[in-house]
């Protein structure tokens, strides 16, 4: 292994672990908060693609614009979803996971009786390469990083500054405390799931130029993101963020020097034994 | 009255057992044979899930477990050249074996974690089938499988089983599917379906009255797995090709909702479910890109209004009836 072939496999992991990252933030936040396991997660992940696709490919808008145009309509949608489908649930995860399978179909049908299923690209709103100490890299995938951190950062100085994100801290915590100091339980869990969406949209929006967009994106990621959101200890958030990059270089590393299925083997391998050994995952608190 | 009632049940059922066995000589369409071969094979796996189910937790290995059932009577047949008819029971042995190996780590956990655990390991091994191409043919799947041998009896037409003689197929599947049910519904009635009704109500209560909860909770598991692995066996004879793609967990999700739908707390829950399901899929065949849309609707309505399921109808009624009757009086 070179040192340029370290350079290249270091930068795709690192873009991987902040797809990750943007991706199970949101679904830490929501098991966080209303202790569902939303299976459907990843469909707003490819929805968030589909709509950057729509505004650049057919309406022909900016990218940034599409962006975040879309990550406002999936939190719209997510909110919806969850006032509908999730209220309900609230509590119960086998219920939950079943229900999340069902609109894994629904939204699905909905895109391919659309859209159809065939493959879609969107161009590349940063072409051209960077040398980076004899590295060649793709602008377009060095730019997912300082996008994905802004995105990042911004949520944390929500979630911590804010009176919102303090009484979302607050319901993770404990949410028949937070409801006896006034916060209104239906008020954050349709806020987590909108902002949930939301980011796992900026994720689906940020790849769409890298790899290609189709109706059937979601499940993958759904079953990287619930490995990482296990791993970090499922209400943490500073461990889903770790958990997200050690998932990002595994898979950017064991699937260059041995092959994708390993890779796919060591991480489940990974979610098995952290699970039995360490059941309340790397940073988290409660087992 | 509640003897007759028991007394018609079992009518009922000799009636329906009686139809499924009569349902060839009126249906001829191989299109038709192969739906219903597909459905008694798919209601052996959910039922035998449910079987797993009774004991409180959900197994998401049941589906990689019953594709083991089918690569091992596979590769029996095809690289140790045994008969189909011992193929299926060794292959049914072998997965109880890699069961015990599967459910071993998982066991100490429970809940969303033991979904989770043997949701991972599974996963290892349905991963394996992909990588390694040697005995089990890689992501190309494992091509080219022998058809079950031919049943010989003296003073019988030698039976043949072949893409072109499905009848053959549709009643080893309709037998063996009965034999696994009879077999659930005795286990259920037994020791063990007590046993499996005290620790899902509470696991520790049980261990305190001595009940040995690990070992009861594997038995379950594993006795699950082996009815899961006929369901495979004589999938994988029948389709003659096993990809590992087909039992990633959309396969299991489906089972899962089959039995959700029908209701997880009867013993004829799941058998409703895909009885419903599977006839759904082809009365929907004009537009069958919207079946998973239907699926996902009916499965959300359900879970919405009737948690426990479609078998759980008639007592809902019977329930509602009840108290119209003591509101009027």
């Amino acid at each position: 292994m070179t040192a340029v072939q370290f350079a290249q496999m270091f930068v795709n992991g690192t873009m991987l672990g902040f797809q990750l990252s943007l991706f199970a933030t949101g679904l830490t936040l929501v098991y966080g908060i209303m202790r569902i396991i939303n299976f459907a997660h990843g469909e707003f992940y490819m929805l968030g693609a589909f709509g950057v696709w729509i505004f650049i490919e057919v309406l022909g808008m900016n990218y940034f614009l599409s962006l975040i145009l879309s990550m406002i309509l999936v939190a719209i949608l997510a909110v919806l979803i969850e006032r509908i489908f999730f209220k309900p649930m609230r509590g119960h995860h086998i219920p939950s996971f079943i229900m999340s399978t069902g609109l894994i179909f629904v939204l699905q049908v909905s895109i391919v009786s659309f859209f159809g299923v065939k493959d879609k690209s969107v161009d590349t709103a940063f072409p051209g390469l960077v040398k980076l100490g004899g590295a060649t890299l793709s602008l377009e995938r060095l730019m997912v990083i300082p996008i994905s951190l802004i995105v990042i950062v911004g949520f944390y100085i929500f979630l911590l500054r804010s009176r919102s994100g303090r009484a979302m801290r607050a319901v993770m915590q404990d949410p028949d405390a937070a409801a006896l100091q006034g916060v209104s339980i239906d008020r954050v869990c349709s806020l987590a799931m909108g902002i949930g969406g939301a980011m796992a949209a900026a994720a689906g929006g940020l790849l769409a130029p890298i790899f290609v967009v189709n109706p059937y994106l979601g499940p993958p990621l759904t079953w990287e993101g619930f490995i990482v959101v296990c791993l970090g200890g499922r209400t943490s958030l500073p461990g889903t963020l770790l958990a997200a990059f050690i998932m990002g270089y595994i898979k950017s590393f064991v699937s260059t020097l041995v092959d994708p299925i390993v890779a796919l083997m060591c991480a489940a391998a990974l979610l098995g034994i952290i699970l039995i050994l360490r059941p309340q995952g790397l940073l988290g608190h409660e087992a | 009255m509640k003897h007759r009632n028991l007394w018609r049940k079992w009518v009922g059922v000799l009636a329906v057992i009686l139809a499924a066995f009569l349902l060839p000589v009126f249906v001829q369409s191989p299109y038709w044979l192969h739906v219903f071969i597909m459905m008694w094979i798919y209601i052996i796996v959910t039922a035998s899930l449910r079987f797993t189910i009774t004991m409180g937790e959900w197994s998401f290995a049941h589906v990689p477990l019953m594709g083991m059932g089918g690569y091992a009577s596979a590769l029996l047949m095809m690289k140790l050249g045994l008969s189909f008819w011992t193929a299926l029971p060794v292959a049914v042995l072998v997965t109880a074996v890699i069961a015990i190996f599967i459910y071993w780590p998982c066991l100490p956990t429970t809940g969303t974690f033991f979904f989770f655990t043997s949701f991972a390991f599974g996963e290892v091994m349905r991963l394996c089938w992909a990588r390694f191409k040697n005995p089990f043919g890689g992501q190309g799947g494992l091509v080219l499988i022998p058809a079950p041998n031919p049943i010989h009896i003296a003073g019988f037409p030698i039976i043949e089983f072949g893409p072109l003689y499905k009848i053959p197929y549709y009643y080893t599947a309709l037998t063996l599917m009965l034999f696994g049910l009879l077999i659930l519904y005795l286990l259920e009635g037994s020791r063990l379906g007590r046993v499996a009704e005290a620790i899902k109500e509470s696991n520790l209560l049980s261990q305190s009255v001595g009940i040995r909860v690990w070992r009861y909770k594997m038995v379950i598991l594993v006795v699950g797995s082996a009815f899961a692995a006929i369901g495979g066996s004589i999938y994988a004879h029948y389709v003659t090709l096993l990809l590992p793609v087909d039992f990633y967990w959309g396969l299991g999700v489906y089972i899962i909702i089959y039995a959700v739908v029908g209701g997880t707390r009867r013993f004829s829950g799941p058998i409703v479910g895909v009885i419903l399901f599977v006839l759904l899929r082809e009365l929907l065949r004009p537009i069958v890109m919207y079946v998973p849309l239907v699926y996902g609707l009916i499965l959300a309505a359900t879970l919405t209004f009737l948690p426990e399921g479609l078998t759980s109808l008639p007592d809902r009624i019977m329930q509602w009836i009840e108290k119209r009757r003591i509101a009027k009086a």
